[in-house]
């Protein structure tokens, strides 16, 4: 108990909080500009910890971790365009209440509400069972991480707004374009025909904002085609979510954050994936399915709960063993030993203090980005007010300064515009864009452990199911895959 | 007269004096920001050991700042490229890895070390040989034995086809007459970490930084490093070379300036390397993440990198020969 | 007005192609499976065959329900369409211009250019826009992230 209230003490000074808060905004600043990456915040407040010092720089880089994976939500409810890949599911429903249905202070607040359910219900199970997690983790080899991105390719046939062999189309497309440069599994280069880009692989930022923002901007200017501007007038009461949403969304929060602590704790897995693999258990789960795509609460609830629930969970690997589940995470990693807290299994022996700090730490910062976000809500929704003669102007600029700035290269920039064309026309064609994000997302995973799984069992298939994780979850993959076929028999067969 | 021709004279030489100041003082390096081009992903280790040194370095540059620029296009090539095609005036340094040396010899690039002079090369990580805890074998000689009576059995992970742990390996099949099964873990080091904790491989070569923790914890255990000396790290670690085989494969990341940098401007980064280096902030920022910093400096870090060129060139070009 | 069983038909070929080219490279890269795990090319080879396998779903499904498609109409040439087309070109050439003659100066000329193609016509207050955008840009990520923006290509 003591330890505890030692961590509190040392923990909470004005400095501190400060120097959180200000962090905090500087994350949902990155996190909104689609383009700066949560890795490329932190990497740059990285030295800047060391002249704060101790705690103060703990603190800040956790604060900028959760602003960050926040503050995607808000360009992605309000603009159609995700400010950080994780993200990327949020548009799908926060798009369409925001700005379909003229609702984007209820989008915007249901979005933080789950994202600070979603962080502080994973520090809660960081704080209670880690070391249980930290095991479950251990166990995920080459094939287990194989079939959980083909449970999360499967879900393909279920989230795809639009026809769904299209959305299949889009699909393989996106995890062909995974394969494109130097396989580290063979040292082989593949469809890079000699070209020094191509060879390190498509980046998959460019062709997000691409598809995202770019297209969204053409799709805009056809259908404010002669219209006049008209001022909208939202009267926001209460920034926290209705009771009636709140209630709807619960058990949404629940699932999404519990599926995204566990995908946060297997180290290699993120944010992108657990968002996705959120919303459609959220859509699989749900009664009433019609409003998905259309503004349903528990899309919004389901992906940012799902994303940020990731934090709690990637520090769970991380503390107890030493072992960062991402890049972010390797980081805080890096920053927390040169501070000189060791994690590792002695940490929780030898620096109980230290550990009550960063738990203590994670909830504040998940806080203090709630809070933020629930304040910013009615200067945010300001910007559905913007005539779109300005904005998007604005949104191009934007996407070509954050995809420029991400990886500082010059082909990038092409690669979005031509994502940009091809996604106006996919849209035309009714082919789902989400398809495409899916499979760049999951095809490295799922090629790269489905190729070591071989090397690992000289060839032999077994391997994958000999392994009771694996088996599962590729057994959950072609349930979920074959859905659309056997739903509505067994719709007529209840019926009837 | 004379006190008026005396009077012009001396106008005329401090004149000269003061111009020639004047010159030398506008060609003071550094008038700007120095750009550090990084060829690798923000976080990464690459990343955080050239903030990390470029941030120290900062003190002694006073208002010129050093701008670090990550461009990982390319597998890092095309960052590197642009250092060695940069104007050669100090302002643009960037990182090299130990792929600089193995690249050329795999067909990916031109670029050499000649390219490049160095200023500072911070980290050389050795390769590790590491295994669990409760292996069977204890010692170097221990390990190879079992492999000898178990070919193709044993699993290394490494950090993918062709870099530098996968090489290393290969190294160490080649110089033991032994076969082992790779197993590649693109995402780096941190996955070997995670793999080896759930014992899902058998072992691996790598630098040891990432598995500190669980050395430390007692799960893994080291059993003998390809360095030329004992690392500060783990002292109680023999080298390959103490055991006999002499075989040193380290994974270096170098601070660099164009070839053809003049004299002067190399002369200012390199003592202000040197001075960051023998500082207490320096071996801690490294030492506290694992890593055992050096202080390989200027022309040391030249022959460095030359030295591992030519021995990456010939174990390459042998490796390719088999196939 | 094009139909969207024009547009599926357009789709199935485009994608049958695509895949049909990349099982091909794909074999080249080697797909048998070896005790040394499979070769490079057996993975992207199954997603070329998928996709001519999709396509040809795509193919008959069309075909089969023609009717209906017909009936769907995919609105590609009306002026709101044009002035998407319009849009499209100006920010290629907007991306093109700004490795040309610079960041700031492209961005000028684009955001003055889109907002008149869109339809603004109150000069002042597209100047007072531009310059507080771009103001806000520099402050932000040039002195503050210290992130390049393209520059000339005369300059350096």
């Amino acid at each position: 108990m003591e330890s505890i209230i030692d961590a509190l003490v040392q923990l909470v000074s004005f400095t501190n909080i400060a120097l959180l808060i200000l962090s905090t905004a500087l994350g949902i600043f990155i996190g909104a500009m689609p383009g700066l990456s949560v890795n490329m915040g932190l990497a740059l407040l990285f030295p800047v910890t060391f002249k704060v010092g101790g705690l103060g720089g703990i603190i800040m880089l956790l604060g900028i971790y959760c602003g960050a994976i926040y503050g995607g939500s808000i360009t992605a409810i309000l603009l159609k365009t995700p400010g950080t890949p994780a993200s990327a599911a949020t548009t799908l429903d926060g798009y369409p209440m925001a700005i379909t249905n003229g609702q984007p202070g209820r989008a915007l607040s249901i979005s933080t509400t789950a994202s600070t359910f979603g962080g502080v219900f994973s520090t809660f199970c960081l704080i209670c069972c880690a070391p249980l997690l930290a095991m479950v983790a251990l166990q995920f080899s080459k094939p287990e991480y194989f079939a959980l991105a083909i449970f999360g390719i499967s879900m393909i046939t279920s989230v795809s707004p639009g026809s769904i062999v299209k959305g299949i189309i889009g699909c393989i497309i996106g995890l062909w374009i995974a394969t494109i440069g130097t396989d580290a599994m063979s040292g082989l280069d593949r469809f890079a025909f000699d070209s020094l880009y191509l060879k390190g692989g498509v980046s998959f930022m460019p062709i997000l904002i691409g598809l995202f923002a770019i297209t969204q901007v053409f799709i805009n200017v056809e259908d404010n085609f002669g219209k006049k501007y008209e001022k909208k007038d939202f009267k926001i009461d209460n920034v926290l979510p209705s009771m009636a949403d709140f209630s709807l969304t619960l058990p949404t929060l629940v699932r999404s954050s519990c599926i995204g602590t566990f995908i946060g704790c297997v180290p290699g897995t993120g944010g992108d994936i657990s968002s996705w693999i959120c919303y459609n258990q959220a859509k699989t789960w749900a009664k009433d399915k019609s409003q998905f795509g259309k503004g349903d609460p528990r899309g919004i609830a389901a992906s940012e709960s799902g994303n940020n629930s990731i934090v709690g969970g990637a520090f769970i690997p991380m503390l107890t063993l030493g072992i960062p589940g991402d890049g972010a995470t390797a980081i805080i990693l890096g920053a927390l030993m040169v501070h000189g807290i060791q994690p590792g299994p002695m940490l929780f022996t030898n620096n109980a203090v230290d550990v009550y700090m960063i738990f203590i730490g994670m909830m504040l910062a998940n806080i203090v980005m709630g809070a933020m976000g629930l304040s910013l809500i009615k200067l945010f929704t300001k910007v559905t007010n913007v005539p779109m003669v300005i904005l998007l102007p604005i949104i191009v600029v934007m996407a070509m300064i954050g995809t420029y700035s991400y990886n500082n290269s010059v082909p990038d920039v092409f690669v979005m515009l031509g994502a940009g064309l091809i996604g106006y026309f996919m849209h035309k064609f009714d082919m789902g864009v989400p398809g495409v994000i899916i499979g760049i997302i999951l095809g490295k995973l799922a090629e790269e452990n489905f190729t070591g799984s071989l090397m690992m069992s000289d060839g032999s298939l077994s391997i994958f199911v000999t392994s009771p994780i694996c088996f599962v979850f590729l057994l959950l993959a072609l349930v979920s895959l074959l859905s659309p076929m056997y739903k509505p028999m067994l719709k007529s067969l209840f019926k009837s | 007269m004379r006190k008026y021709q005396a009077l012009l004279a001396a106008v005329a030489v401090s004149m000269g004096l003061v111009g020639s100041t004047a010159a030398l003082a506008a060609d003071q390096y550094p008038s700007k920001d120095i750009t550090v081009i990084i060829p690798k992903n923000p976080g990464g280790g690459t990343d955080t050991t050239a903030r990390g040194i470029i941030n120290l370095m900062q003190e002694d540059f006073g208002t010129v700042k050093f701008v670090p620029v990550n461009k990982p296009d390319g597998n890092g090539i095309v960052g590197m490229q642009e250092v060695a095609k940069a104007k050669p005036d100090g302002y643009t340094l960037g990182m090299v890895t130990v792929e600089l040396a193995m690249f050329p010899h795999q067909g990916k690039t031109d670029l050499t070390y000649k390219d490049f002079e160095s200023i500072i090369a911070p980290i050389a990580a050795p390769a590790a040989l590491i295994v669990p805890a409760d292996a069977p074998y204890n010692t170097l000689n221990e390990f190879v034995d079992y492999l000898k009576k178990n070919p193709g059995k044993v699993m290394m992970g490494n950090s993918g086809v062709g870099a530098i742990w996968h090489v290393a390996t290969l190294a160490f099949e080649k110089q033991f007459g032994v076969k082992v099964k790779h197993i590649p873990y693109p995402k780096g080091t941190a996955d070997i970490a995670a793999a080896m904790a759930g014992k899902h491989i058998d072992g691996t070569l790598a630098d040891p930084s990432s598995f500190k923790t669980q050395v430390e914890a007692g799960n893994l255990k080291i059993l003998a490093v390809m360095a030329d000396s004992r690392t500060n790290l783990f002292p109680n670690v023999p080298t390959f070379k103490e055991l006999g085989f002499d075989i040193a494969i380290r994974a270096w990341a170098t601070l660099v300036a164009p070839k053809g940098t003049p004299k002067e401007v190399l002369d200012v980064l390199r003592n202000s390397a040197k001075k960051v280096s023998e500082k207490k902030e320096y071996v801690d920022y490294f030492l506290k993440q694992g890593i055992d910093p050096t202080k390989i400096i200027g022309e040391d870090a030249n022959e460095m990198m030359k030295k591992d060129d030519l021995m990456f060139g010939e174990f390459l070009a042998e490796i390719a020969k088999q196939k | 007005m094009a139909n969207m069983r024009n547009c599926n038909l357009l789709v199935s070929v485009v994608t049958g192609i695509v895949g049909a080219l990349i099982a091909t490279t794909s074999y080249s890269y080697g797909i048998e499976v070896t005790m040394y795990g499979p070769g490079a090319g057996f993975w992207p080879f199954f997603l070329g065959l998928s996709l001519l396998i999709v396509a040809a779903v795509l193919l008959f499904d069309t075909i089969r329900n023609s009717g209906k498609y017909v009936l769907e109409p995919v609105v590609l040439s009306n002026p709101g369409n044009i002035a998407a087309y319009h849009m499209m070109a100006l920010v290629c050439g907007y991306g093109v211009t700004m490795f040309v003659i610079g960041f700031y100066p492209s961005t000028f000329i684009f955001m003055f250019a889109a907002m008149y193609m869109l339809g603004l016509r109150n000069y002042k207050l597209m100047l007072a826009v531009v310059l507080l955008f771009l103001g806000f840009i520099f402050l932000v990520f040039t002195q503050l992230l210290n992130i390049f923006l393209p520059l000339p290509f005369f300059i350096d």
